[in-house]
């Protein structure tokens, strides 16, 4: 019984370990051979309410970012499953958002997102869906590192699993694929790093 | 009231196992392997965890124990797959060098016969890859397959001085399949053991890009397994119409994976659309992906109507499977252009009397130019 808090000591240190230090990854290496470092910054979006969705919108928030599109028939449910997931375990943090970038603005209205948003059981605040026009959308892509297009038989597009995890400076800090288990236990410890650091 | 309750319980319970088995004994031997394995993992019956170690030079991945209890083709057999990094916690750059994939106990130091790995692939996350490097445009271009290890070719190393670049906190992906082509009777357990070898950045590294080409033949999207017939002899039995199925931008429907009767065969398909090449550039390394009974696989330059590299399949003689599959390694390189056309060339052989199936995909690796400009500028501000 002694023991105790020493082994709870360890155990604390022993899952901590691995996320000890968390490198900033939002960067570019310029033509010179510099890495440029980078934050994340809103312009011209909408969220699901029709309200505007800008850079203050994120300011001192930990956020996970993915895009998607509400007609996608292969990755998207089974990320959104896993998101919801996500926005429960966190329910309780107010610093904590997720945040959905659709790539197909031409079909996703601000209905059509608010109609989605609300079938998630998420409350509008944990979990925005934005919209912009394709060119902004594209570069809000490069600043998250990816980017999407249309398949060649234009039933889906080229997008990734994969999500980004945003600190309250708006660097990114991590890039998980959010359908494979073990990424998304990683995801939520680096999370909770970020939340509690 | 309670008994009503109960009985009609028991009744759907009985209800719901019948036609659940029903529909499994439906699937095919590939969805059932799925189903063993997550029932196998989520039971808590064998160990579901990966175990990855990270030494100075090495990355070693040991899969989650997969029982094998049953033949399984190519394809078929109980697979893993998980997300990784080198060391996540650091954002150095190092070169991969070298690939290895093998069988093992489920203590982790005993090896089995290779005979029970049907393939390892290794991805890596496009998106997070070529953006660090401001290439943008290359992201979505192809399917973000590092390398495959395969049945016959379970190891290899790049020449002296190549490699692939990767920051240490890049996202890569690993998926390895069993095989069990021979082993009949009690159900067993394997283990994989994937190990990556890297090195340090130095300047003198010069960098690889992959390309997967693989051959392709049509089939009949209306009757897919009829296979060929009189009037449709080019056509192909696929193995199945989802996975490695493709469609052309003439409507066609390819298959990557079909079925080999017994005999000799030969299939080509061209492969310039694949290599997507923009410049000339030098190839030099290839990794064979082939099936048993494959007995060669050219690359050819159909323009200059030359062989570049042929791949030899030594085929086992008293059981099924490929002892080796040679592959090509060279700082040299063989020269590619961007005007030319290329094309795979496969000959099979099936000595068996039942239908096998078949799969051929050349690995290649190409000098990246854009890639050695971008470093050169990096380091020489490190």
């Amino acid at each position: 019984m002694r023991l105790l808090p020493l082994i709870l000591l360890l155990l604390f240190f022993g899952c901590e370990s691995k996320s000890k230090d968390l490198p900033i990854l939002s960067y570019k290496i310029n033509d010179s051979g510099n890495k440029i470092y980078y934050t994340i910054a809103y312009q011209s979006f909408t969220n699901q309410l029709g309200e505007p969705f800008t850079t203050a919108n994120i300011k001192d928030k930990i956020l996970i970012t993915n895009f998607f599109f509400t007609r996608c028939p292969s990755i998207c449910p089974p990320m959104r499953t896993e998101l919801v997931k996500i926005a429960e375990a966190f329910k309780s943090e107010v610093d904590f958002m997720i945040l959905s970038h659709t790539i197909d603005p031409e079909n996703d209205t601000v209905e059509v997102l608010r109609n989605y948003s609300e079938a998630t059981g998420i409350s509008h605040e944990k979990w925005q869906f934005v919209r912009a026009s394709d060119e902004n959308t594209k570069s809000q892509a490069t600043q998250y590192m990816t980017n999407f297009k249309y398949s060649e038989d234009g039933t889906d597009f080229y997008h990734s699993s994969y999500v980004a995890l945003v600190d309250k400076r708006n660097y990114i800090r991590g890039f998980y694929n959010i359908l494979v288990a073990e990424e998304v236990q990683r995801l939520k410890n680096d999370i909770n790093f970020l939340l509690h650091n | 009231m309670r008994s009503k309750i109960l009985k009609y319980s028991v009744f759907l319970l009985v209800l719901l196992l019948i036609v659940g088995g029903i529909y499994y004994l439906k699937l095919p031997n590939r969805h059932k392997a799925i189903i063993k394995t997550q029932v196998y993992h989520k039971l808590g019956l064998v160990d579901d965890t990966w175990n990855i170690k990270t030494s100075d030079s090495t990355l070693s991945l040991f899969s989650p124990t997969l029982v094998i209890d049953n033949i399984y083709k190519s394809m078929e057999g109980p697979k893993a797959m998980t997300s990784f990094q080198i060391d996540y916690t650091k954002d150095d750059l190092v070169w991969i060098t070298s690939f290895e994939t093998k069988a093992t106990s489920t203590n982790e130091i005993d090896q089995l016969s290779n005979d029970y790995v049907c393939h390892t692939n290794i991805d890596f996350y496009d998106g997070e890859h070529y953006s660090r490097w401001n290439l943008n445009g290359r992201i979505g271009e192809h399917y973000p397959r590092l390398t495959s290890m395969s049945n016959g070719i379970e190891s290899y190393r790049f020449p002296d001085g190549f490699g692939f670049p990767v920051f240490t906190n890049e996202n890569l992906f690993v998926a390895t399949q069993t095989l069990n082509h021979n082993i009949k009777g009690d159900a067993f357990t394997v283990k994989h053991n994937v190990n990556l070898g890297y090195q340090p950045n130095a300047p003198n590294m010069k960098p690889l890009m992959s390309k997967t080409v693989f051959v392709m033949l049509p089939y009949d999207n209306d009757k897919p397994f009829q296979g060929p017939t009189e009037n449709n002899p080019n056509m192909c039995l696929p193995v199945e119409t989802k996975n490695h199925s493709y469609t052309d931008e003439n409507g066609n429907h390819l298959s990557g994976h079909w079925v080999i009767f017994k005999g000799t065969e030969t299939f080509r398909y061209d492969i310039t659309q694949q290599l997507q090449l923009k410049d000339s550039t030098s190839m030099h390394h290839i990794a064979v992906h082939l099936h048993p009974f494959a007995e060669e696989l050219k690359f050819r330059d159909k323009t200059n109507d030359s062989t570049l590299f042929v791949s030899k399949a030594e085929n086992y003689k008293d059981k099924i499977g490929l002892k080796s599959v040679s592959y090509y390694s060279s700082t040299e390189g063989i020269m590619l252009y961007p005007d030319h056309d290329y094309e795979l060339v496969l000959k099979t052989n099936n000595t068996t009397e039942q239908n096998q199936d078949m799969m051929a995909s050349m690995f290649v690796f190409l000098y990246d130019k854009e890639m050695a400009e971008k470093l050169e500028t990096f380091n020489s501000k490190q």
